[in-house]
């Protein structure tokens, strides 16, 4: 087994880590832990939209990216552990409790009463962990979270839909009671130590690598991807927007279809109908960009910040 | 020779998955090894490749469409 034990908060470095672990050419297993400071990870093919608040998120520094593997819409912040476990694909194919089966043993020798259930882990009923997996070449990454110490208000604020605004035929997120482990254990949380004893009993002891082991100038040209537009809004499925809202010029009313993030079909009335027709479609599903194009539209920029946290939520 | 690829089994057990990702398109010539579409079932991501070098002819389903494992999704020439 190679043991990886990553330090970074950073989650565009972490993912990129994480892709990079599962190119390289071995068939030895490979188990990572790491954290992420505030992020919503959605999966791959999911309506980040339609998953979360992004404008929300932004204003309160939460990074919103997009993960490779399948799955629903996660929230991380440093009470949560992450964690990786890369193997070749066998026979039993990609069988979620055998890949989680080491992590929860752990948990178990560390006094958590962890129970496997599908592709989750419970204690006392509550989910404590997620996972999901994706598979290229012959190999199977799969990776789950661990809520040890999360801040669950933030969770549920952050992975709660925004609004009745969106429909796709995207993948949807599934969502279950969530419990931290440190509910259980007491004491004073230290998830840092916490994760390197999980490390320690699943690797056997083994010394773990650090990232700057590996090719850190193509982890870091990866990690590029995991902060681009066209990675994380870019690749989201078809979906279509209906929705009104109340501003001090007079009611919106729009609906939209988005191809790849950005707006192929809309429809709006209300304020500044004539100048904002002509600026939606064709427009990228990004707040700035959105903001800018609707303020030389409008002359508005007030007006304009509004709109395009609206387009981006329904709110 | 036509041929008509389907939903093929990749996880045993698997009875069905979503078309999420069509990376092919009708007219296209592929080469043996390419990504033809990427698929979602229990979580797992999944791309299946081009088995031989084929030409796409029409591509069956949508994006976002959950397939039965042996349903058509696309037709090739060979």
């Amino acid at each position: 087994m190679i043991y990886v034990r990553c330090r970074s908060l950073d989650p565009r470095f972490n993912l990129a880590l994480e892709e990079y672990l599962l190119s390289l050419d071995t068939d030895e297993e490979i188990f990572c832990l790491w954290r992420n400071g505030p992020a919503v990870v959605s999966g791959r093919f999911q309506n980040i939209f339609a998953e979360c608040d992004v404008p929300l998120a932004e204003d309160r520094g939460v990074a919103v990216i997009r993960r490779i593997t399948g799955g629903g819409t996660v929230y991380h912040d440093g009470g949560n552990i992450n964690y990786t476990v890369i193997r070749s694909k066998d026979e039993n194919g990609l069988d979620y409790p055998a890949f989680i089966a080491p992590v929860a043993a752990a948990l178990r020798e560390l006094c958590v009463p962890a129970e496997i259930s599908g592709s989750c882990v419970t204690v006392k009923g509550k989910k404590i962990s997620g996972s999901a997996q994706t598979t290229v070449g012959g190999r199977v990454l799969h990776h789950g979270t661990l809520l040890y110490s999360a801040d669950l208000n933030d969770l549920r604020r952050f992975t709660t839909p925004p609004s009745a605004c969106f429909d796709s035929a995207a993948i949807g997120s599934n969502p279950a009671p969530v419990g931290n482990m440190i509910d259980v254990l007491g004491g004073d949380p230290d998830p840092e130590e916490f994760a390197d004893e999980i490390g320690r009993i699943v690797s056997g002891g083994a010394a773990p690598l650090e990232p700057e082991s590996f090719d850190t100038d193509a982890i870091e040209k990866l990690a590029e991807k995991y902060a681009s537009w066209e990675w994380n809004i870019g690749s989201s499925p078809k979906f279509s927007f209906r929705g009104g809202k109340d501003t001090k010029m007079g009611k919106i009313r729009l609906s939209y279809t988005s191809k790849r993030g950005v707006i192929d079909g809309a429809e709006w009335s209300g304020p500044y109908e004539n100048e904002i027709k002509n600026v939606l479609i064709g427009a990228r599903l990004d707040r700035a960009a959105l903001r800018d194009a609707l303020t030389r539209a409008t002359s508005d920029g007030s007006f304009a910040g509004d709109a395009a946290g609206f387009i981006l939520s329904g709110k | 020779m036509k041929k008509t690829v389907t939903m093929p089994e990749l996880k045993k057990g698997m009875k069905k998955a979503v078309l999420c990702r069509w990376n092919v398109e009708p007219g296209q010539k592929v080469e043996s090894g390419s990504e033809l579409f990427e698929t979602e079932t229990e979580k797992a991501i999944s791309a299946v490749e081009a088995e031989e070098n084929m030409t796409v002819l029409r591509l069956l389903v949508d994006e976002g469409d959950e397939v039965e494992v042996g349903a058509p999704l696309m037709e090739v020439e060979m």
